[in-house]
């Protein structure tokens, strides 16, 4: 079990600030299948980028638990997959359970599961596939 | 609205950046930070081209500037999931029913820079959306996106 993460180390391990950083803590709770869950700022409105933003985030700050090499790399996003876009999203904070789907470490690539939870997310929560990689 | 036809250009406001840069802007000014000389402004306007088979978008520099706000300060780099809402919108030109992004990969870092165009045309039942950077080969993204 990785440390529970708190605002501060996140804008560092993410080296983002606001408005870009929108992770604000991990929960203690695990998710379902050992997935980390973590609580996005509350704003006073989301667009679904954003919010795919912040799966991207939780993501990165799963893959700095895994993949000790890509500590301190330039971490990007590779890809995305399996986002239905007309969501109807809503002001506030939502939860984003994010779980490693496939880890490729000599490749350095990295896919999560974010499941996003709260208002307008649906019963079964809003899926993102997020696939990260280093930077080129 | 644009005039239809071949080559066709005008203004056009993309409604998902639109929606992205006002909650960007208001979480600035929450923050504190200085808002600038932004009278005038239209959210998510840009130039559009509708062209026979495809549609394409100008993004202008200042607006991908304002999608990196905080992200990597110092080292901006646009967020893949904003482009991806650009290529979005572009592709509900084509087809507004094409709500699923079924894949996007990302093939270069994209930069706020003159030259950057998002675009959309349709290819075997699907909506194929691209970034695209004036004088390079290869798309620095690409997404399709497809109906439930």
């Amino acid at each position: 079990m990785t440390a529970r993460l708190m605002r501060a180390e996140i804008a560092g391990l993410l080296r983002h600030e606001a408005p870009a950083l929108l992770i604000a803590e991990e929960e203690l709770a695990e998710g379902a299948g050992g997935a980390r869950r973590f609580t996005t700022r509350a704003l006073a409105g989301w667009s679904w980028p954003l919010l795919v933003d912040a799966c991207a985030q939780a993501a990165g700050l799963c893959l700095r638990g895994i993949a000790v090499e890509m500590i301190g790399g330039a971490v990007v996003v590779g890809a995305y997959a399996g986002i239905g876009v007309d969501v109807g999203l809503r002001a506030g904070a939502y939860t984003i359970s994010a779980r490693p789907l496939r880890c490729l470490a000599k490749l350095q690539v990295f896919e999560f599961l974010c499941v996003v939870e709260g208002a307008g997310a649906g019963a079964a929560g809003w899926p993102v596939r997020v696939t990260l990689t280093r930077a080129a | 609205m644009i005039a239809e036809g071949n080559g066709a250009a005008g203004r056009a406001v993309l409604p998902t950046l639109a929606a992205t840069l006002a909650l960007l802007r208001g979480e600035e000014a929450r923050e504190g930070a200085p808002l600038g000389a932004r009278s005038g402004e239209i959210l998510g306007q840009v130039d559009l081209v509708r062209e026979t088979d495809r549609v394409r978008a100008r993004l202008a520099e200042a607006t991908l500037a304002a999608l990196c706000a905080g992200h990597f300060p110092g080292d901006p780099v646009v967020p893949g999931a904003h482009l991806l809402g650009c290529m979005a919108d572009l592709a509900g030109w084509i087809d507004a029913a094409a709500v699923v992004v079924e894949r996007c990969v990302f093939r270069a870092l994209v930069r706020p820079q003159a030259g950057v165009w998002a675009q959309a045309r349709a290819e075997r039942g699907k909506v194929v959306a691209e970034i695209v950077i004036d004088g390079e080969a290869r798309p620095a993204a690409v997404a399709w996106l497809v109906r439930r």
